[in-house]
């Protein structure tokens, strides 16, 4: 099983922290937790072969911010919200 | 009559009025134009692709057209060129790449047949960010288009050859594309007009995708009422692109002209935020005084949930990216340029999951921000945050933070494609530096109209789009 995918069962226990705020010890593991996960999915790709070493970090720190910004979507409270549709303006 | 550059420089609207009056013909303009492109496209290397010769024939018979009578409408002779992911029949189409370097379509994209059909005199497919993958036109393959104002910056992009040319007279109307501000952000960097219309109103059938159910075709042009023009031609239902829309045709100059006087517009404050330059801030809230000034009523908005818009875009067009190239990323990665390779990785990181889970976000976002919209006809803010960055940073005014969760204008930019929304930026200003500023105007889904009324009106009040730069030969 790819990384991302045990990602994807197993979110970081941390994950329920709200993040706005001072930094402290759980928001650090926060984001370290995300900059793990971000480095295991570039590696996956086995990024040596894409990629010169200094972009796969640059890749990687991206990723992570991605990954952080996608966990914060939960504020939202998606709930039951269905997936928009493709090949429609969304609220027509 | 004009000079020879005045014509060049002339908006897309006065060309009309002199090519149907035949004070001007369809052949002398394009020598105008050539001429023009000749003198400034080594600086500028704003055309991947010239394609003067055919223009010279579609020219001639444009100038017999007119002369019996046959005028076809406001593009009828007009020189206009295409951002090189238009399929063009007969001409190589090359997505800024070089997988694409040799592909010559044996069909038009859908707004090359309009403007042909309209008379449109096509010089030319412009230069671009590599598969529209980025927003600076620094091309691996096929060069940088700088900006027309400065050439030690970025002309932004995707579409920025589109705007440079626009913006420096090599043309008087672009078709670019708009995955997430392109182009209405290169627009704001070289001082020209960009429109993005509603999802769907323009068909993307034969414009190499990006991000499908992000993509949308527009025009860069010099002025507002020029955008209306092309968006008149270009507008319409086409069953070959599965999201386009099935409406009655709208005529976009009318109405053009009425009076903002009890309007409603949107600001949201927050999102002119510290992030965003003093320049840029001081060129929004005078843009704001001036619609104040013209009898809109300011209206606040808070816009929480847009402050998920930039994540959510970069994860929906990241993996749709990595889906449409995932013909060529595993068996000729190395044909990719740096920058690209880094968007396609980013893309092929993200799981199904995250998808879904973004395109999620979209619905629950559109569908808050779309009722806190009820309040306002329309809603303006800084295209982007900073002016175009100098090219030896590689930077890029808008995509500034990209992935975080945060309010900036660049967020609000996304926000517009995310909600398949019609935004139009123009100039409202420039820096102490020289460099064009951009404001947008954006209104509902379906109501293009309203968002060119208001640029419009703006534009009358202003002479910012008047401004054109001198490029150096």
């Amino acid at each position: 099983m790819p990384p991302h995918a045990t990602m994807q069962a197993n979110p970081p226990q941390t994950l329920g922290v709200v993040w706005e705020g001072p930094m402290d010890k759980s928001h650090s593991k926060l984001t370290e937790d995300w900059a793990e996960v971000a480095r295991r999915r570039v590696a996956a790709l086995d990024a040596d072969a894409w990629l010169p070493a200094d972009s796969a970090e640059a890749v990687a720190s991206s990723l992570t911010d991605l990954l952080r910004g996608l966990h914060r979507l939960d504020e939202l409270e998606l709930g039951d919200v269905e997936p928009a549709t493709t090949y429609r303006p969304v609220g027509e | 009559m004009a000079d020879s550059d005045e014509l060049c420089q002339s908006t897309l609207s006065e060309v009309a009025g002199w090519l149907k009056s035949k004070k001007v013909s369809p052949v002398e303009l394009l020598d105008a134009v050539q001429g023009r492109i000749e003198r400034l496209n080594p600086t500028l290397n704003a055309f991947i692709t010239l394609t003067l010769d055919e223009a010279a024939q579609e020219a001639r018979q444009a100038e017999s057209e007119i002369a019996k009578g046959q005028y076809r409408g406001p593009l009828h002779g007009v020189p206009v060129s295409l951002k090189d992911l238009y399929a063009t029949r007969g001409v190589r189409t090359t997505a800024g790449s070089k997988i694409l370097a040799d592909w010559v379509p044996d069909h038009d994209s859908d707004a090359a047949e309009r403007l042909r059909h309209a008379g449109a005199l096509l010089i030319g497919k412009t230069n671009m960010h590599e598969f529209a993958l980025g927003s600076t036109t620094i091309n691996p393959h096929y060069g940088t288009t700088p900006n027309p104002w400065n050439s030690r910056h970025v002309s932004g992009g995707s579409s920025g050859g589109s705007a440079a040319a626009v913006a420096a007279g090599l043309g008087h109307a672009s078709m670019g594309s708009d995955t997430g501000g392109s182009i209405r952000q290169p627009a704001a960097f070289c001082g020209v007009v960009g429109m993005k219309p509603t999802y769907g109103l323009v068909s993307r059938h034969g414009v190499f995708p990006a991000a499908w159910s992000l993509d949308h075709a527009g025009p860069l042009v010099r002025s507002v009422r020029d955008a209306a023009l092309v968006l008149n031609t270009v507008a319409g239902h086409d069953p070959r692109d599965p999201a386009s829309v099935d409406r009655p045709p709208v005529d976009y100059t009318a109405g053009l002209e009425r009076r903002l006087s009890g309007m409603r517009l949107g600001v949201a404050p927050a999102y002119v935020s510290e992030d965003v330059a003093p320049d840029v801030q001081r060129a929004f809230w005078d843009a704001v005084r001036v619609f104040e000034r013209l009898g809109a009523k300011r209206v606040d908005l808070e816009l929480r949930s847009a402050e998920y818009a930039a994540v959510t875009t970069s994860t929906i067009s990241g993996s749709e990216v990595a889906s449409t190239h995932s013909r060529w990323s595993d068996t000729q990665l190395a044909d990719y340029g740096e920058d690209s390779r880094r968007s396609l990785a980013i893309g092929r990181c993200l799981t199904a999951g995250d998808y879904l889970k973004a395109q999620r976000a979209r619905r629950a976002i559109s569908s808050t921000v779309s009722r806190e919209l009820e309040s306002v006809d329309a809603f303006v803010w800084p295209t982007t945050a900073r002016p175009a960055s100098p090219i030896e940073e590689g930077g890029d005014g808008l995509r500034t933070r990209p992935n975080e969760v945060l309010r900036a204008p660049h967020v609000l930019t996304r926000l517009a494609n995310l909600m398949g929304v019609p935004a139009i930026s123009m100039p409202c200003g420039f820096t102490s530096s020289g460099l064009p500023v951009g404001i947008t105007v954006a209104a509902k889904a379906h109501d293009d109209a309203t968002a060119l009324r208001v640029a419009q009106a703006y534009q009358l009040e202003t002479e910012w789009e008047k401004r054109r730069p001198v490029v150096q030969e």
